[in-house]
């Protein structure tokens, strides 16, 4: 009696004989299998965490002015330093991550779902309305980013959501052809090919067939493109059109009154930099790790 | 192939005519057009009417839109609002420059990116090959224009040393003007490197998995010639289309780093006339970015299509 185990029983057994809960499970193997991109995901919780509790963690308020203490250099009483105006500089970084993630999330978001709609309707419906919809795309591509990004902002002036919104526009084109491109080999597979002989209708293939099985490639080019839209933010901000103050954000604490210091408080310009090359490398860490584990076309790569 | 040549040439004439009609039309989206910013509220209305009619900018978009590609197809590109030179004139002045810096970007991401690959794709997952990934990404992480305030803080700072920032032409002082590119290129070139790297690694791994590198390792080879004429060779195909697909991005980066160390180039001039409202210059400096783009995708296309007849799919 005790020799026979049935099937369901095993399966119980299994469950109960894992030491560790599933997630954990499952970022152990991560951290196993990817160190590089373990070592990116822990600067990005880490930075997120800071953003998040920034009232918590931030020692003073980012707009508050010490006038008696300007341009002091980095001490105990004020972690890196202070800046012109007398305001404690890493108070100004840890509320400018909140910045600099809401902006690098919200155009990411914009940009991935755009698109994807745009890539997966012009793969899968293919024929005249892809040439279109490709040619308009190639005239996209074909303008240098910074050039499209610098116009739209522009026309639009500055301000946090004029920002997000140029980044994701920035972004779209090129995200949408590699969209397309997993959508045209999907579209081939057979569970594709059975799915319109048993009658499928065309919104059914694309949300039940084509969606979540593009996604592997959405979230890698998101992750990759999180890092690309925070360095993009900072270099409007350094051109000064970005985020507008009193928002304090990493690139434009680096330009105006940052470059202007430079030369006697070089920390108000260094640590701004610092920590937005933190995140970057943080992002594409992680993206590349996840493009090695998701994307099924780059999949045993190494 | 000839038919594929002939529908992909009339793909990219219809891209360049695409970019053209867009950017003449989101420029003129930008609120506060240049007759305001000239007059600076100093114009009384009549005034302000008068310079717009006098610019050519009182007539509907499509008029305008026609009467410049008319003048261009003539290779007349207007001229610039404010400075009243000739657009063609500034970009025959500037292109050069800003392709010298490209062109000094891209050799210096060669050369550190090749190498740096190659080791990391040979020596697959050891320690060399991982600091190589980090290293490549952390080169694609920091921001150029944050490396060039460093380099011109700190140096300055400690040694009293500046790079320098006055341009000489070629003609007036060979090394002036080559040293004054140094700086720039390798700001713009450092990211360049990291991807190049990237690249290097990914088709070095996949080509010395091959048969043929097999056959060269078994008729005894020595490693430097399995790997540099068997493997590299084959490898670089990708990267250097990589590279001639990156000119978008360099371009861009240009924006900045022109800025910075006050370099003559398209870059700046793109960024002034956007801020001046230039329309004329904005055109001419879209026109010729994008036809290049378009063109380097074209050639690369056609290439890959007489090498690998697989792809004449359209």
């Amino acid at each position: 009696m005790s020799g026979s185990v049935t099937l369901e029983q095993a399966a119980r057994i299994e469950i109960r004989g894992r030491r560790l809960p599933a997630v954990l499970e499952w970022t152990w193997r991560f951290m196993r299998r990817k160190p590089l991109g373990f070592i990116g995901a822990v600067i990005i919780v880490l930075l997120a965490l800071l953003a998040i509790t920034a009232p918590l963690s931030a020692p003073y308020s980012p707009t508050e002015i010490h006038a008696a203490d300007r341009l002091q250099g980095p001490s105990p009483r004020y972690l890196m330093g202070t800046d012109n105006l007398g305001r404690d500089i890493f108070s100004q970084i840890v509320w400018g991550a909140r910045i600099s993630m809401y902006v690098g999330f919200a155009a990411v978001l914009l940009s991935i779902t755009a698109a994807t709609l745009i890539g997966v309707v012009s793969g899968y419906f293919g024929g005249r309305l892809d040439a279109t919809m490709q040619r308009l795309v190639d005239a996209v591509i074909a303008l240098p980013g910074i050039f499209l990004i610098l116009t739209i902002m522009a026309i639009l002036g500055p301000g946090m959501n004029n920002v997000i919104f140029a980044l994701a526009v920035g972004g779209a084109a090129s995200n949408s052809r590699v969209i397309r491109s997993a959508t045209l080999a999907l579209k081939e597979m057979t569970y594709v090919e059975a799915a319109r002989v048993v009658g499928s209708s065309h919104l059914r293939i694309i949300f039940v067939h084509l969606l979540p099985n593009v996604m592997p490639a959405a979230i890698t080019l998101a992750t990759l493109g999180l890092g690309a839209a925070i360095l993009a933010e900072a270099s409007l901000s350094f051109l000064g059109l970005g985020v507008p103050p009193p928002n304090p954000s990493w690139g434009s604490m680096l330009s105006g009154a940052g470059r202007r210091f430079m030369l006697q408080a070089p920390w108000m310009a260094f640590f701004p930099g610092l920590f937005l090359s933190l995140a970057v490398f943080g992002f594409n860490m992680l993206g590349d790790a996840l493009r090695d584990l998701l994307d099924p076309r780059l999949r045993g790569f190494r | 192939m000839t038919g594929y040549i002939v529908r992909r040439i009339g793909l990219a004439a219809v891209t360049v005519l695409l970019v053209l009609l867009f950017a003449f039309s989101i420029i003129r989206l930008i609120p506060g057009d240049v007759v305001q910013l000239m007059v600076a509220e100093q114009g009384y209305a009549a005034d302000v009417e008068a310079l717009r009619r006098q610019l050519g900018l009182a007539d509907p978009i499509h008029v305008q839109f026609s009467r410049w590609m008319g003048n261009a197809l003539q290779g007349d590109f207007g001229q610039s609002l404010w400075t009243k030179r000739s657009v063609v004139e500034e970009l025959k002045r500037r292109l050069p420059i800003s392709a010298e810096l490209g062109a000094y970007a891209i050799i210096f991401g060669l050369a550190i990116g090749l190498p740096v690959g190659t080791l990391a794709a040979i020596r697959q997952d050891s320690w060399m090959d991982y600091l190589a990934r980090s290293s490549a990404i952390a080169l694609l992480s920091v921001p150029g224009f944050w490396m060039a305030t460093l380099i011109l803080v700190f140096p300055l700072k400690w040694f009293g040393w500046t790079p320098p920032l006055r341009y000489y032409s070629w003609t007036d002082d060979p090394w002036q003007h080559f040293t004054f590119f140094l700086l720039p290129a390798a700001i713009l070139g450092y990211a360049l490197a990291g991807g190049i790297m990237r690249l290097t690694r990914t088709m070095m791994l996949e080509v010395l998995r091959q048969d043929y590198i097999r056959t060269a390792w078994s008729k005894g080879l020595r490693e430097r010639v399995v790997v540099v004429r068997h493997g590299l060779r084959n490898a670089l195909i990708p990267v250097v289309t990589l590279l001639g697909l990156q000119f978008g991005f360099v371009i861009s980066g240009t924006v900045i780093t022109e800025s910075i160390f006050n370099v003559p180039g398209v870059g700046r001039y793109f960024f002034e006339s956007i801020l001046n409202r230039d329309y004329p210059a904005i055109q001419g400096i879209v026109f010729f970015t994008a036809s290049i783009v378009v063109l380097l995708n074209l050639v690369v296309d056609i290439a890959y299509a007489y090498i690998d007849p697989r792809i004449r799919y359209l």
